[in-house]
């Protein structure tokens, strides 16, 4: 042991560098921190453009609230998962063969359009066109006789309002006519399936464009009109094109003030089973799923050790968590009973790790109510619990460095890359007396103290995600912090006796909420918060502190944003 | 005998099996171009890129100078491609630009990884710059983008039909800036296609007919659906926007009007792909699955995921579909189907699974020999897979220069010197073959290179170990094998066919030599970012004669 220290010492005071726990810290460990579009995910995967700043954003300090409205794109293309959305909803397309629509699209990207992406949106429109005018979806694109007159001409307004999410100019229309007066003629199926392409293809459907130009009275930016907003709303709260009650408030100019806007996103809010999937995605940007350097998913587990792990339950895992976040939202949660809630979704497969009868379940995703007590919140679901854990062994450093990091806000300093690297011999009792005597060095307590605590507090989770009191290494589980303690910033540090507490705590950590807010804000918006953002951000915040404020209240309140009303043009 | 086809027939890709020829645009523009082509065999430029480095003791052969056999690489990593010795170059004593040190010595301060992958083939510092090597700024660290596009774009606008090249993401992971290896412009990512996407690309040119009468509603609606499109963007150009935003329009429309001639082989067929095993199926199984390793999972008795994206590479290169192929390997990977559980990464510094845990990994050097050992074996595999493919009086992979390029060159040491670089085929006969061949300017022809000091590794013990990341001691010393890459990829610019204007940087039109490329040709000149070091330029211009044949 002296030898170690000795030998790391040296090393240490070469460098001047304080903190050695190994290792990089990777941007999976980082807060705010997402790969452009999603990384790591399948190719084409659906996410956000989180942590992409927006093209033009002014990059001013983000942590200081400057007033005002951030200059944007007037031509955002749709993501990846827009897209597939939108292709849903319209047509009723969910995916070409078994592969989900935004699979199948290049991975999202910010620069100019490339001709392998171009190829495959033709590509992808040809099959979606030929699939709906051959399925049972027809009558979504066109619901008359393409033979009979008129119909085409009745087609492409209907259905063009709907996929350019505005009434087509006379032009437009003449410009879709014209693909039924080609010499040689088509027949009038062949000119259908054709205006169904040509639509898909359009870079008035692929691009969400705000052309507005009328300044508002406040002098802050230019208004948008009223199918512009509707177009924001249904992107941001659903992820896809308006409906019809939101068309028609859009026909009637019916959302400019911040009224109308809010009365129609809550009543779209309202709408599950579309916001829902959207409140799920969220919470996987929030808790980095997207970002590739995030361990989420990527260890798989001793099956001598952990016999109930099963690496095949991990998209179950995936879904449970999915499930969880947009029960607690559609339940009025609030922010802290995301991390308190004992509702929990399990099937055949995941039942025993939270010591239910497999046998009471099958393949579908069941709710169960665990007792919160034990089973408090998100991070003690098998996801994160065995995501956040080594393969025979739980890792209470990537627990804790996860909640230290992306949940508290603290940074616990920067370990070097490649820092030295130790071993420790000895029998130890347990993965946290081994953890203890490893981080033990003065050189390692500095971020180790930080980072170790509140990952200790979830010793009684092994490493797939079940209770344990008897560690694999043989000892007694002990997943007290009373040797150390857990630091909540702002100089406040307590003593940890539980999960439940430990959740208790973080759920009423300022820095917390507003990471939260925070994470909501460049998810909805799409684009890392600048210092325009930062107001909203700071209201939010606010709000989050208030009794009963709900999510879905949070969802709403994103809207009432001067930015999310205007626009800037971004410069040069 | 070759066969012309449109490159709108090309982008019918994916629909083709349904739909026909929908974009197929004017025949007399399509014979214009084709008049105009030259056929000969073209050069292909095939990169294979791993990230973490190696093991480089055990990769490199033990000479680092004369003539490469068999017995030279049997008892190193590379043995899988003992078979191809007199067709492989080992050029030795290179060194990229931009390495991340502790101090600051030899780049910028952003990320030991960010940095080295965004400058790898663009020879740019990145934006926002880092003075500060331990700072964990997001938008330095994880987030900067080099200021000038790489080269396989600068190759692909002089020689693609499209443009652009074909990139491939394998195992299916798209990429961020700390993976990312392609850039089209400063700061603009460019996205990489998976399996299915590359195939679709390369469908259009099966067909085996000439394009379809022109008196077909068919064969002309596409041109219409490109003449709405085009109206569109005109539409949406006569608003006032901002000059980002109108580039974005001017771009889509320039693509509706390329033309862009593909001269597909003769033997561009279906059956060829079939024969490499690149197959639409093939490529929808190669992706891998939620949480799985695609790139070691089975997809057919012989081939695993990884090779059937060697194989694509291999059709589109034997159908002259794009000169410019990279085969970009994934970071942060799992190789569950190599019996290893820990993050490549993590490995790479000789650590256990939990990226931050900070134990020794007994077995790391093992494991990494592992993962060297695979992906040595896909490069033999494409390798394999361009020699079966006949064409001229040798085979494909004779007409390309097929390169293996890492990351670094020891991966925990992030030390760029000593690159690990291994070429197959001559590009027509422009390089030299069968060679190792030492560029080092400071003992250039020397044969007694260090190898590293990769198998130092992080043991059990009754003592603790220190590998120290930023001591850099598992590396290469710092003061050998330095010949920038700039140059050899001047070699590599040359073979190609890419022109350079008056000053030597390539540019489209320009009728020179390459002798230029990059920001700087000097590590050292990376430190501070853009603009720091006042003489930053190309101090040693022009191509390693060493390497071209007949020298």
């Amino acid at each position: 042991m002296q030898e170690r220290m000795i030998v790391v010492l040296s090393a240490l005071a070469a460098l001047l560098v304080a903190c050695s726990d190994g290792g990089e810290i990777s941007s999976g460990d980082m807060p705010g921190v997402n790969g452009p579009g999603e990384t790591g995910g399948p190719a084409g995967g659906a996410g956000t453009n989180a942590g992409v700043p927006a093209d033009g954003a002014p990059a001013t300090d983000p942590s200081v609230c400057v007033p005002g409205v951030p200059g944007t794109t007037q031509i955002p293309r749709l993501l990846n998962r827009q897209y597939e959305a939108t292709v849903r909803d319209l047509l009723g397309v969910d995916g070409l063969g078994s592969t989900p629509v935004a699979e199948l699209l290049v991975a999202d990207f910010d620069g100019p359009m490339t001709p392998d992406a171009w190829r495959i949106y033709q590509d992808v429109g040809a099959q979606v066109a030929s699939e709906v005018m051959t399925g049972p979806n027809r009558s979504r694109f066109i619901d008359c006789d393409p033979a009979a007159a008129g119909c085409l001409d009745q087609t492409i307004r209907s259905f063009g309002r709907r996929a350019f999410r505005r009434p087509l100019t006379e032009d437009e229309v003449a410009r879709f006519q014209q693909l039924g007066q080609t010499m040689p003629a088509g027949t009038p199926e062949e000119v259908a399936e054709t205006t169904l392409l040509a639509f898909l293809v359009s870079p008035s459907f692929l691009l969400l464009p705000e052309l507005a130009t009328t300044q508002d009275a406040s002098g802050l930016g230019i208004q948008l009109s009223s199918h512009e907003v509707a177009t924001r709303l249904s992107f941001m709260l659903w992820g896809s094109i308006p409906d019809d009650t939101l068309n028609a408030a859009a026909d009637a100019d019916e959302l400019q003030t911040q009224e109308q806007i809010l009365a129609q996103a809550q009543r779209m809010i309202a709408v599950r089973e579309r916001t829902g999937p959207l409140v799920a995605s969220f919470h996987r940007d929030w808790l980095q799923m997207n970002n590739g350097n995030a361990h989420w998913w990527k260890i798989d587990h001793d099956p001598g050790i952990y016999p109930l792990y099963s690496s095949d339950a991990k998209p179950t895992m995936q879904a449970e968590l999915d499930a969880y976040f947009e029960d607690v939202a559609f339940a009025d949660g609030a922010f802290e009973d995301l991390f308190l809630s004992g509702v929990a979704y399990v099937n055949q497969d995941t039942a025993a790790l939270y010591g239910l009868d497999p046998a009471q379940y099958d393949a579908e995703l069941s709710r169960v109510e665990l007792d919160a007590a034990q089973r408090p919140g998100f991070l003690t679901r098998a996801g994160f619990l065995s995501s956040y854990s080594g393969y025979s062994a739980t890792s209470p450093i990537l627990r804790g460095a996860f909640i230290t990091v992306h949940m508290l806000g603290v940074n616990p300093g920067a370990p070097i890359p490649g820092a030295a690297m130790m071993t420790v011999d000895g029998d130890f009792p347990t993965q946290r007396a081994y953890v203890e005597e490893l981080t033990s060095p003065p050189e390692c307590t500095g971020c180790h103290s930080i980072i170790n605590p509140s990952g200790f507090a979830m010793e009684g989770f092994d490493a797939v995600g079940g209770m344990q009191t008897v560690d694999p290494r043989g000892g007694p589980i002990d997943a007290s912090v009373t040797t150390a303690t857990v630091d909540f910033g702002d100089g406040k540090q307590l003593e940890i006796s539980s999960p439940l507490q430990l959740m208790q705590e973080i759920a009423q950590t300022p820095k917390a909420r507003e990471l939260y807010a925070q994470a909501w804000v460049a998810y909805a918006f799409g684009r890392d918060p600048n210092g325009n953002d930062r107001c909203l951000v700071e209201q939010l915040d606010t709000n989050l502190t208030q009794d009963g404020y709900g999510i879905l209240s949070l969802l709403a309140d994103l809207t009432q944003a001067e930015s999310f009303r205007l626009r800037v043009r971004q410069t040069p | 005998m070759a066969r012309y086809m449109n490159r709108r027939i090309f982008l019918k890709g994916l629909g083709g099996a349904v739909l026909a020829a929908p974009f197929l645009s004017s025949i007399a523009e399509r014979e214009a171009r084709a008049q105009s082509a030259t056929v000969s065999s073209p050069q292909r430029f095939i990169v294979m890129f791993t990230h973490y480095g190696c093991i480089t003791n055990q990769w490199f052969p033990a000479k680092s100078h004369g003539p490469l056999t068999a017995d030279d690489l049997t008892p190193t990593t590379l043995a899988p491609l003992a078979p191809y010795a007199d067709k492989l170059l080992i050029p030795r004593g290179i060194r990229s630009m931009n390495e991340w040190t502790a101090r600051m010595t030899r780049g910028q301060g952003n990320d030991s990884h960010t940095q080295i992958v965004g400058s790898f083939f663009t020879c740019q510092p990145v934006t926002p710059n880092s003075n500060d090597p331990f700072s964990f700024e997001p938008a330095t660290k994880f987030q900067a983008q080099p200021i000038g596009p790489s080269l396989d774009h600068v190759m692909a606008q002089q020689l693609s039909p499209s443009g652009t090249p074909l990139l491939m993401n394998t195992g299916g992971r798209s990429d961020s800036a700390q993976s990312a290896v392609s850039y089209s412009a400063a700061e603009t990512m460019f996205s990489g296609l998976n399996a299915t996407q590359a195939y679709s690309g390369l469908t259009g040119l099966f067909e085996q007919d000439a394009p379809m009468s022109p008196d077909t509603y068919q064969s002309i609606r596409g041109q219409s659906i490109i003449d709405l499109v085009s109206d569109d963007l005109s539409t949406l150009e006569r608003f006032d926007m901002s000059q980002a935003d109108r580039e974005k329009l001017s771009a889509w429309k320039e693509l509706l009007h390329q033309t862009g001639t593909v001269i597909a082989s003769a033997q561009c067929t279906e059956e060829l792909g079939a024969m490499l095993g690149a197959t639409q199926s093939n490529a929808g199984s190669a992706g891998g699955g939620f949480g799985s390793d695609g790139l070691t999972s089975q997809v057919t008795d012989s081939m695993d995921g990884a090779d059937v994206y060697s194989s694509i590479a291999a059709l589109a290169a034997a159908c002259n579909a794009n000169p410019v192929i990279f085969l970009k390997y994934p970071g942060n990977y799992v190789f569950s189907g190599l019996d290893i559980n820990t993050e490549s990464h993590s490995l790479s510094h000789r650590l256990d699974n939990a990226g931050m845990q900070g134990n020794c990994l007994p077995n790391a050097v093992e494991m990494l020999l592992r993962v060297d050992d695979f992906y040595t074996r896909k490069f033999a595999n494409l390798v394999g897979m361009l020699d079966s493919i006949p064409e001229g009086t040798g085979s494909v992979l004779d007409n390309t220069a097929t390169v293996w390029f890492n990351e670094m060159s020891d991966g925990n040491a992030h030390n760029l010197n000593n690159a690990p670089i291994l070429q197959a085929g001559s590009a027509g006969g422009y390089f030299k073959t069968g060679q190792i061949i030492n560029v080092d300017p400071a003992g250039p022809g020397a044969a007694d290179m260090s190898n590293g000091a990769s198998m130092s590794a992080c043991t059990d013990g009754t003592s603790g170990q220190t590998i120290n990341g930023t001591t850099q001691s598992t590396g290469t010393e710092p003061s050998v094998a330095n010949a920038p890459i700039n140059k050899y990829f001047y070699n590599l610019m040359n073979a190609m066919g890419v022109k350079a204007g008056a000053d030597g940087f390539p540019a489209v039109g320009g009728t020179a030599e390459v002798t230029h490329f990059g920001y700087s040709d000097r590590t050292e000149d990376f430190i501070g970012g853009e603009g720091a070091v006042a003489d930053a330029a190309i101090h040693d211009p022009g191509e390693f004669t060493e390497l071209k044949s007949g020298s």
